[in-house]
């Protein structure tokens, strides 16, 4: 189930394409494995150094903040840094900062100290952590690739100290996987199928391949409910999911990727479906995907998952429409 | 000769000195409340101490209404205080910089450097994105953000690189730019900015002083850049129908003030643990981590 492919011209051709930002009509539905050998411009403005401490990718996945249950979809990487100092991704100048101030101002900030960085190409990357603060070259007018801008404090005296790392593609106007922007990230550990459902109008059929007899739910146009998980690898890489693709009766009804979110006037577009994101997900943490009408008979469906580093894990469910 | 002209010159210098000393002391000095001005101070126990607003940070309070901001602050969703019942949610494209509330209407400035004003159920009214205008920023973001109560008129503080005060005013029903002033410097972090009660006046703090704006003559002016230059945090506040009350932090020091009519009124120290601003019809509040200070103003009879 889980592999791990080197590298090849395709996908160098492929993460050449990404980082000109022509990424999102472009994109195939093959097996890829962005990691990359070549160096455009692009990647110079913007290169994320991934220490070996770790990473946990959550671009796409699911979760859920406050009391009234709302949800939404991960739109970075948590970057574990071995020395507490948050390097600069490139070059860039300081953009918008936000830490606690001496003064309660109007707007409040989410808990997190934050950093952005304008890089050339348009790219920004966004820096955040509640205990994130700034370092002096932050006054500097132009910050340095590798140049600290601020350092993070360690949770419960460890070093295990993280930051949210984000990267924006401001002439795209996307918001773009950091994964796809790391040169090291070894990942081999294949994505899990935690639960598919099939859902309608408050009804619900959860997927239970175990059974001996096969499963029987009527005719109508269903919506795929999935929750999937990434498990880390060597206890702190987790590459993040990159590609669902679902297959019908043999038929490819959906193959997309967690490249890019569309940032659009109505949210983040994720999956190339419309925004905004968090109504792809529900309270239980499952993505909701797309409608599809069901009919009379036998079906088969199958479901494949991949982690940005090809690893895959997949799922077929046999039932009857009635 | 030449000893009698070189100690002239001395005396000369000496003379010159203490008058720079003299006009740098007063350029420092308080602004006391002028004659006619009557100011009361009241000394009430700490109503909200700072723990408490830190640990709701995530809730911005407006006009009276309460908004739970994401913790990716890349949306906000409206919820009824009384019944923790959620009314509207809306998701944005990129990170919230700054946002401000009336009765009717929200607007949220992003870190891509637009703004969307938002009806009271959460639908887009409006996106003003200057970049589309030809606002030449090197790198488009709001920093700062004021919008009149019935939403008839927007302020932004946009962009580096230069940085620019905006003013957008409602005309059948779309917002087109009635005026641009380019600033020296730049600020890169969140600034306060605040429309007068009658709507009249806007003030937003810049990297170059308080920037006043008077719509119905649609000039705007620095103000007292020997005071509010620089990145000294400040808070503003609309005080009575025309004026505004201030906060300004710097690490050690704090300082109160009145803005009316674009002229300062008054400024002078209060007790450097100050942290926040609230004002009303004619007093306004500092508070303080021990006690809130309250300044009533009215005009001598």
């Amino acid at each position: 189930m889980s592999k791990h492919c080197p590298p090849g011209p395709a996908a160098v051709r492929l993460v050449l394409l990404l980082l000109l930002g022509q990424v999102s009509s472009l994109l195939g539905a093959q097996n890829v494995n962005p990691q990359k050998k070549g160096a455009t411009a692009a990647e110079k403005a913007i290169d994320i150094l991934v220490p070996s401490a770790g990473i946990i990718v959550d671009f796409g996945i699911p979760k859920r903040f406050g009391s009234t249950g709302g949800s939404y979809l991960g739109s970075g990487a948590q970057v574990q840094s071995r020395t507490l100092d948050v390097p600069a991704s490139g070059e860039g100048v300081l953009l918008f900062s936000q830490q606690k101030k001496l003064l309660e101002t109007g707007f409040p900030h989410s808990g997190d100290n934050l950093i952005a960085l304008a890089h050339g190409n348009g790219f920004v990357s966004v820096y955040s952590s509640p205990t994130l603060s700034f370092s002096e070259e932050m006054k500097k007018n132009v910050i340095a690739r590798d140049e600290r801008i601020g350092t993070i404090g360690a949770a419960n005296g460890t070093s295990d100290a993280y930051f949210y790392l984000r990267i924006v593609d401001t002439r795209s106007r996307l918001l773009v996987n950091p994964a796809l922007f790391t040169s090291t990230m070894v990942d081999r550990a294949a994505p899990r199928i935690e639960e598919v459902s099939l859902i309608r109008d408050g009804f619900q059929l959860k997927a239970e391949p175990a059974r001996r007899v096969l499963q029987r739910l009527i005719q109508g146009d269903y919506r795929l409910a999935v929750r999937l998980g990434d498990p880390s690898y060597a206890g702190g890489v987790v590459s993040g999911l990159f590609r669902i693709k679902i297959v019908l009766d043999g038929q490819v009804v959906a193959d997309r990727k967690f490249d890019s979110a569309q940032n659009a006037d109505e949210g983040l577009g994720f999956l190339s479906l419309p925004a905004p994101s968090f109504k792809l997900a529900d309270r239980d943490g499952r993505f909701l995907l797309g409608s599809q009408f069901l009919a009379r008979g036998n079906h088969s469906l199958e479901l494949t998952v991949y982690d940005f580093n090809s690893n895959a894990g997949s799922f077929t469910w046999r039932f009857i429409v009635e | 000769m030449r000893e009698h002209r070189r100690s002239g010159r001395f005396r000369r210098g000496i003379v010159y000195a203490l008058a720079s000393l003299l006009l740098l002391l007063l350029s420092q000095r308080p602004i006391l409340p002028r004659p006619e001005l009557v100011m009361s101070l009241k000394t009430v126990p700490t109503s909200q101490n700072r723990e408490t607003v830190q640990t709701d940070s995530s809730v911005f309070k407006a006009a009276g209404r309460s908004f739970i901001i994401r913790p990716d602050q890349q949306g906000a969703q409206e919820f009824d205080e009384n019944t923790s019942s959620l009314l509207w949610e809306r998701e944005f494209g990129s990170i919230i910089t700054t946002a401000a509330a009336s009765e009717n209407l929200s607007a949220w400035g992003l870190l891509d450097g637009r703004v969307f004003i938002l009806d009271h159920d959460g639908v887009i009214l409006r996106i003003i994105d200057p970049h589309q205008e030809g606002i030449a920023s090197a790198h488009p973001c709001i920093y700062a953000l004021a919008m009149s109560e019935q939403g008839e008129s927007v302020a932004i503080l946009y962009g580096i690189l230069p940085q620019y005060v905006l003013v957008y005013e409602r005309k059948s029903g779309f917002y087109s730019l009635s005026y641009s002033e380019e600033l020296q410097g730049d600020l890169r972090s969140a600034q306060s900015a605040a429309f007068s009660a009658d709507g009249q006046d806007i003030l937003v703090k810049t990297a170059d002083g308080l920037f006043y704006f008077d719509r119905s003559k649609g000039k705007g002016a620095l103000l007292h850049p020997d005071r509010f230059a620089g990145e000294a945090e400040l808070l503003i506040e609309s005080l009575g129908d025309t004026g505004f009350a201030l906060l300004k932090a710097t690490t050690d020091e704090r300082y109160a003030g009145i803005i009316r009519s674009g002229a300062l009124e008054a400024y002078f120290p209060v007790p450097p643990d100050s942290f926040g601003l609230s004002a009303s019809e004619d007093s306004f509040k500092i508070k303080g981590a021990e006690e809130d200070l309250v300044f009533t103003r009215r005009d001598y009879e």
